[in-house]
């Protein structure tokens, strides 16, 4: 058990990855992709014929363009394995709570409020 | 036995130099090979996506329960406005990963110039936040309004605190760097400021998209 | 603090020849300005042992207004606020903080380190978790304490039934705690992860380590939870937000689940130390290894998961519907699994083993059987029919106190009595240890078993006095007598703890026959820990250098021959230990982390700008200039 190997945990990967730095060429093009998805985000919204599928679809390109922040510009792509664990475990437990509060008050009835003024269906 | 001991302990990397140090900082070599002040900030990223996700959740689950308290959403947001905010923060995060670029490749001067340009950009989106605050309590909705009132400004007025801590930290590594405190060699300070940037910046990805754009 | 500074003569300097201990830094500057994880652990220990006190005392005036019915001792809104400090200063102050001195002392030793990570942070989690405790209890005399439960369910928190300032103390005081908390949290999970000796790979480390890590990882994501509950509280109670208004919209139950959210993964906060506490004193003790080290870590991080899973069987009662009632109460019966799974481990570890049976041992073996009562009656409220009946009676008061009492502060008192000679360099003494453990065992069942029977009778919690005709006064007298005795048992133990420092013998580095690295050190440890950073090659990575012909995860050889395992009843009979020759090998000159002020100002700068809360929000501003003042200067003090 008393291997050399064994001794350095993982030193060696590490160092491999700092070698990893994107040039600021890809930075750039980085952001023109997310600056087109943006775009793209706010020109559906205005698409009347979009609205049944906009929330799907709004949702996916957000989290594309969240990944893409957070490998490409926070260099977790790069970097070393446990910064990603660590991220994506407090990711996945704040998204499963959201997702079970939102589902949870969903699924009672609401009580429905009368103070104040009905307003018009929502029209834009 | 003891003798055992001591040859075990020594055999298998060779003794310490003769000064070894107890400080994070002034030892590379941790057990993962990454810094420890890097891991500590993403640490502490995966905590604030707790913070933020329970205030989304808040806004969430009172969004759907306020339909008949005037002003609401769909009324009240103006969407070209707020998608110019989401463009400068955006750009910011640009700007911010260029000004890590130009320190790794020793260029100080460029790295400041993107520096300040981060933090303008942080202040501009500040000041639209202001501005969009002002219209409206001018339109009626405020902190007592109505659950989407409270949810919204307590939401958006976090990631605000969130902002402006940042453009503050920006700026106090400009005038650090004009002392010459910020070099190649500790790029890693930049890089940590980065990684809040950064993370600032997907928040308002996902409070765009989730308040402004999916209606109801 | 002057009672633990003797133990430890080594103060901070920024090198430490260790040829010479140079100056010994002493009174009270000296521990404002450490950075020393030991001392910080010490100063730990000793705050949350007097808010445990000040807790008991609580505790005492509840049972005392509970002796007979109808009783008028204290007023009904006296009682609220005892139950409510007692609840928050025990799971805030006592058992939480007492954790953390174990962390404090125990992990960097465990992982053979020099220090944490980041050791002023460590310094500036401390303080600002003393005037957080200190904040909190100031409210008996500054208008009132909180009186609302240590769940502070909404809208009794409202401005319209609370309108005193306990409340805004208890926002504050719970704030600021979480904030000592996080930042402790991630202090340590960098720490844990970052700093191990060479070798030391992840399932090499010491049980205790591992379950504090999983700790960690619990609190850095819990405690946003409440954090932000409790700012839409303050919201609500002084800026004029409806979150938990309910003419306005608001809904009551947001609160209940943003408490839960935190308060299920806090149980495990609370219990999760205490298990690894445990899992190195049985080991020794049994002189074998833990039994499925695998089993428990893999255990310890389902529970790390499932904790975010189950928060709402605590909601059962209010009707949350069928389908969330029947998830919730199918993840709560499956976190039971890798609890469950543990209690086998320990026992397998003592199957077969040549048992000792010290003051520790007998904590250890007490807190598996009080938490298999705490586990089964934890059981019973996974199924919803079962919790509406028992929800808020005292039967949910039995449960959380074979939990937190018969399990945490069990399990804690051992850890106490095992690791004891390398906080101080002294024995505690095994005689009065026995005593205070025996009476301890006895009247923590004599209060509150009988509590399962009072509360199935159906005697509701939080009420100030029961009818006669409820027929409880007989169990609830037991459990007073009980709470008394408790009281009786903590005395001894508090005085144990004096004389011992005092009278008892010098202790040994390795009084117990330990295997983990802590034991290869003097007791108490030199400033700088390790004089050679270890170099780890096994599991039990002292019992490996002590022991080079056992097979690693054999069994140790016969417990009496080697002559250490007893050392503590002839104290100078210290020969033939191995841990000597490690602490010989001396380096010249080793970098320490220098002493620090700033932390206590940052510390300062955060409690006085939250005060703004309960006294005028001007505070505010002057309270952030301070701590921006103190960021300042801890940003560019030299480290
Ligand atoms: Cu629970």
């Amino acid at each position: 058990m008393s291997t050399a190997s064994h001794v350095a945990p993982s030193h060696a990967d590490a160092h491999e990855a700092e070698s990893h730095h994107p040039s600021a060429r890809f930075y750039l093009a980085v952001g023109g992709i997310l600056a087109v998805i943006t775009a793209v985000e706010v020109w559906i919204y205005t698409i009347e014929s979009m609205r049944p599928i906009l929330a799907p679809t709004l949702l996916v390109l957000s989290a594309a363009k969240f990944t893409m922040v957070v490998a490409f510009f926070m260099h977790l792509r790069f970097d070393n394995r446990m910064l990603t664990y660590m991220f994506a475990f407090g990711l996945m437990i704040a998204a499963g709570v959201i997702t079970a509060l939102i589902l949870m008050f969903g699924s009672t009835p609401l009580p429905q409020l009368t103070t104040g003024v009905p307003s018009a269906p929502a029209g834009h | 036995m003891s003798q055992a001991v001591a040859e075990r302990t020594s055999g298998a990397a060779p003794p310490a130099a003769s000064t070894t140090h107890a400080l994070e900082a002034e030892h590379p070599h941790t057990s993962t090979g990454v810094d420890s002040r890097k891991m500590l900030m993403w640490a502490f990223l995966a905590s604030d996506c707790m913070f933020f996700g329970t205030l989304i959740a808040t806004y969430m689950v009172y969004k759907q329960r306020q339909e008949l308290i005037p002003p609401v959403p769909r009324e009240i947001f103006d969407i070209p406005y707020t998608s110019v905010s989401a463009f400068v923060l955006l750009l910011s995060s640009v700007t911010m990963v260029l000004a890590l670029d130009a320190i790794q490749h020793n260029r100080v001067a460029r790295m400041r110039t993107w520096l300040i340009a981060t933090a303008l950009l942080g202040s501009v989106f500040l000041a639209g936040q202001y501005y969009e605050f002002t219209s409206f309590f001018s339109e009626g909705l405020n902190l007592s309004t109505s659950l989407f009132g409270s949810s919204f400004f307590l939401l958006t007025g976090f990631h605000g605190t969130h902002v402006a801590i940042g453009v503050f930290w920006l700026l106090s590594l400009v005038v650090q760097s004009w002392r010459g405190k910020i070099t190649q060699a500790n790029a890693l300070t930049i890089e940590i400021a980065g990684l809040y940037w950064h993370f600032v910046d997907i928040v308002w990805i996902l409070i765009f998209t989730l308040v402004y754009l999916i209606p109801e | 603090m002057a009672v633990v500074a003797a133990p430890i003569p080594h103060g901070g300097g920024v090198v430490v020849p260790t040829t010479e201990v140079t100056r010994s830094y002493r009174g009270l500057w000296s521990w404002i300005t450490t950075v020393d994880h030991k001392r910080i652990g010490i100063m730990y220990g000793v705050a949350a042992g007097t808010f445990f006190l000040i807790g008991g005392l609580e505790a005492l005036v509840v049972r005392l207004q509970l002796w007979v019915p109808n009783n008028t001792l204290v007023s009904a809104s006296t009682f609220n606020a005892m139950f409510t400090m007692h609840a928050t200063t025990m799971i805030f102050l006592a058992v939480m903080p007492l954790s953390v001195a174990f962390f404090n002392f125990i992990v960097p030793l465990q992982i053979g380190a020099r220090d944490v990570a980041f050791p002023r942070l460590n310094a500036f989690s401390f303080w600002v978790f003393i005037s957080g405790g200190i904040l909190l209890n100031l409210s008996f005399v500054l208008g009132g304490a909180p009186d609302a439960g240590w769940f502070g369910y909404a809208n009794l928190t409202s401005k319209q039934f609370s309108p005193g300032p306990g409340i805004d103390f208890w926002i504050l005081g719970l704030q600021v705690l979480g904030i000592s908390s996080v930042a402790g949290a991630l202090n340590f999970l960098v720490t844990i992860i970052n700093m191990r000796a060479p070798g030391m790979t992840y399932m090499r480390m010491p049980i205790f380590t591992w379950m504090s890590l999983i700790t960690m990882i619990l609190l850095v994501l819990a405690f946003p939870a409440i954090t932000i509950g409790l700012v839409l509280l303050m919201f609500d109670r002084h800026f004029g937000t409806n979150f938990f208004e309910v003419a306005k919209g608001g809904d009551v139950i947001l609160w209940q689940n943003l408490f839960w959210v935190f308060g299920h993964p806090e149980v495990y906060i609370l219990i999760l130390p205490a298990m690894g506490i445990v899992s190195e004193i049985l080991p020794v003790f049994s002189r074998k290894p833990l039994f499925g080290y695998a089993v428990m870590v893999f255990s310890g991080m389902a529970i790390a998961f499932l904790a975010f899973g189950v928060w709402a069987h605590h909601m059962f009662a209010v009707g949350l519907g069928p389908l969330t009632d029947a998830i919730f109460s199918a993840t709560t019966m499956l976190i039971a699994i890798p609890t469950g799974v543990k209690i086998f481990n320990w026992i397998s570890t003592m199957w077969g083993g040549s048992i000792r049976y010290t003051t520790a041992m007998l904590y250890a073996v007490g807190f598996i059987a009080m938490f298999i009562i705490g586990g089964l009656s934890g059981v019973m409220h996974s199924s919803p029919p079962a919790d509406l009946q028992q929800s808020d009676t005292y039967f949910v008061v039995a449960h959380i106190h074979y939990v937190l009492i018969g399990g945490s502060i069990t399990a804690l008192l051992g850890g106490i009595y095992y690791w004891f000679p390398k906080f101080s360099g002294r024995y505690l003494n095994e005689t009065l240890g026995k005593w205070n453990f025996w009476t301890f065992f006895i009247t923590i069942n004599m209060t509150f078993m009988p509590m399962h029977w009072t509360g199935l009778l159906g005697m509701p919690r939080r009420v100030y006095t029961y009818a006669p005709e409820l027929g409880v006064t007989t169990l609830n007298q037991i459990s007073t007598v009980g709470a008394i005795g408790l009281a009786f048992s903590i005395l001894l133990f508090v005085v144990n703890v004096f004389v011992s420092l005092r009278y008892s013998p010098k202790a040994v580095a390795d009084p117990w026959d330990g295997a983990t690295l802590e034991w290869s050190i003097s007791s108490p440890p030199p400033i700088y820990n390790f004089a050679q950073v270890p170099v780890v090659h096994s599991r039990d990575a002292f019992w490996a250098m002590k022991y080079p012909d056992r097979t690693e995860h054999g069994d140790l050889p016969d417990g009496d021959g080697t002559g250490s395992p007893h050392a503590h009843l002839a104290p100078t009979g210290h020969t033939g230990q191995p841990a000597a020759d490690l602490v010989e090998a001396k380096p010249t000159l080793i970098h320490m982390p220098a002493p620090s002020y700033f932390p206590f100002i940052v510390a300062m700068g955060l409690v006085i700008a939250g005060s703004g809360i309960v006294f005028t929000f001007a505070l505010t501003p002057v309270g952030i200039l301070i701590m921006m003042a103190g960021i300042f200067g801890w940003a560019f003090e030299p480290a």
